[in-house]
């Protein structure tokens, strides 16, 4: 019951954490990657995706691959899929990308 | 640009240190992917799919590969090696290659440290051979290591013997010298106005407008004048009718009437080549000078030519030229030319000879006839022009206070 409730009490100052956040972007004007901490996505047309804030591989295929950005997940289908560049924090997938899907 | 320098810079960096291209087969390949980036091991170029796995990494890289391959079930072989530590492995033997390339590396550092290119810029009036005999002297010629040049020293001393120059510099970049000069400009001619003068009429004409700065006009618009009249008096009557001496200026255009004439001989002395030629060469290699070519110099007359054909890379000279001398022989004959040949001939050089003779008139009118006579084509324009006939003229003026002698 106690455990319950802390939790709660955390996810309440998150959540609040998350909001000021928010504000502070909207009113600095800044862009939101530069604070929250989100991964940041560029496309050149649909032959490569650059993934800043990549977590890691969960799925590779060369039809699929998928990559965890922390707080969910972006899926990339297409055809001769490949990863050009991995590092810790960046990847770069190139090939025929067919649809780019992002779940929890 | 940026972008694709620092891609350049990144393939030069592992074509330097060499990398491999491997297959991993079995297990599981998202795992081996994680754990090879958590572990910081480079991995580039992933392709393949879950049966077979192709990446590329670093030779130390490679090394470090196997805990992960054993953790994620992966069985990596190499593929491929690149870069420049396999291809000095695979030539290892070949002597003649190794001491090729340490010989290229010293040729290239040496002539690198060198002068081999010196260009003068800025200079219109003081031509560039002056300035770079002066710069020769003081030790900055091709060929010529760069570290023996004191540039401070060689502006000061070069700035003290070419006078003509306002200011110098000598930028050295890489093996290119560059001689940035700016000219002095002279001085305006300051001119002595209190000197009385009149301005006369240098040809005969009729006046069409006078403007007149200082002095007094003597004659009016639509006058007829005669060369030699007075056109601005410097003389000028003040209000309390005292006379004084002015530098009399103005301009004074008038209408005249000018004939150029031209004569086109018949009989002309023309030169004919002898077929004779001798060309000689000098082959300039980083300043070594190689002559050769040993033809034989046509006898008599001959005029001569000078040829230089530098190399150059993407516009840029380099210390490697070819002059060609030539010599061509030549008689000088008596040619006579038919009525035709003769006119056109004349025509050519009467228009020059008009164009020369009245380049400061505008013409008006024109008439221009040719005839022949025994010994030539003659051509003859009369023409009406517009144009400024002022003459200045110093006026002598005698001092009669004080020149009489006293009576001893």
């Amino acid at each position: 019951m106690k455990k319950a409730g802390n939790r709660a009490h955390r996810d309440r100052a998150v959540a609040k954490g998350e909001a000021a956040r928010e504000k502070l972007t909207q009113e600095l004007e800044i862009p939101r990657a530069a604070l929250r901490g989100i991964s940041h996505m560029e496309l050149s047309g649909n032959r490569e995706a650059i993934v800043e804030g990549c977590k890691g591989v969960v799925e590779y295929d060369e039809g699929v691959i998928r990559l965890n950005l922390g707080k969910n997940m972006v899926r990339f289908t297409g055809t001769e899929l490949s990863i050009r560049t991995l590092t810790l924090e960046q990847a770069i997938i190139t090939g025929n990308i067919l649809t780019i899907d992002f779940s929890n | 640009m940026e972008g694709e320098r620092e891609v350049l810079f990144i393939y030069l960096i592992r074509f330097l240190c060499g990398y491999v291209r491997f297959r991993a087969t079995g297990g599981f390949p998202e795992r081996f992917i994680n754990l090879c980036s958590r572990e910081k091991i480079p991995l580039w170029d992933i392709s393949g799919g879950k049966e077979v796995l192709y990446a590329k990494t670093t030779i130390r890289g490679y090394h470090r590969l196997r805990t992960c391959a054993r953790k994620s079930g992966m069985r990596p072989r190499v593929a491929e090696r690149y870069g420049l530590p396999f291809l000095l492995h695979r030539h290892r033997r070949r002597l003649g290659l190794l001491c090729g390339a340490v010989a290229a590396v010293l040729i290239v550092g040496l002539l690198s440290s060198m002068v081999w290119t010196i260009d003068v810029q800025g200079n219109e009036t003081v031509p560039d051979a002056e300035i770079l005999a002066v710069f020769e002297k003081l030790g900055v010629r091709a060929g010529v290591r760069r570290s023996k040049i004191n540039v401070e020293q060689v502006q000061r001393a070069a700035a003290r013997e070419l006078n003509d120059l306002a200011w110098l510099a000598l930028n050295i970049r890489g093996s290119a010298a560059v001689i940035e000069v700016r000219e002095r400009a002279p001085a305006p001619e300051v001119q002595n106005d209190t000197s009385p003068q009149n301005i006369l009429a240098g040809r005969d004409g009729t006046i069409v407008s006078l403007e007149v700065y200082e002095g007094e006009a003597a004659v009016k618009k639509g006058q007829a004048v005669l060369a030699g009249d007075l056109l601005i008096s410097s003389v000028v009557t003040n209000k309390d009718l005292s006379v004084s001496f002015k530098h009399a200026r103005g301009v004074a255009i008038a209408q005249t009437h000018r004939v150029v004439t031209h004569t086109f001989p018949f009989r002309q002395t023309v030169r004919r080549y002898t077929g004779e030629e001798s060309r000689r060469y000098r082959l300039s290699l980083f300043g070594l000078q190689i002559p050769f070519g040993l033809g034989r110099q046509p006898e008599g007359e001959k005029e001569s030519f000078t040829r230089r054909n530098t190399l150059q890379m993407n516009q840029v000279p380099l210390p490697v030229y070819l002059e060609t001398y030539l010599q061509r022989g030549y008689t000088q004959q008596e040619v006579t030319f038919t009525k035709e040949q003769a006119l056109q001939a004349a025509a050519a050089e009467f228009s020059q000879k008009v164009s020369q003779e009245l380049q400061n008139a505008k013409i008006l009118e024109e008439t221009v006839e040719a005839h022949f006579t025994q010994d030539g084509c003659v051509i003859t324009g009369r023409y009406l022009c517009e144009e400024e006939i002022g003459k200045p003229e110093a006026l002598q003026v005698e001092d009669s206070t004080g020149a009489e002698e006293e009576p001893e």
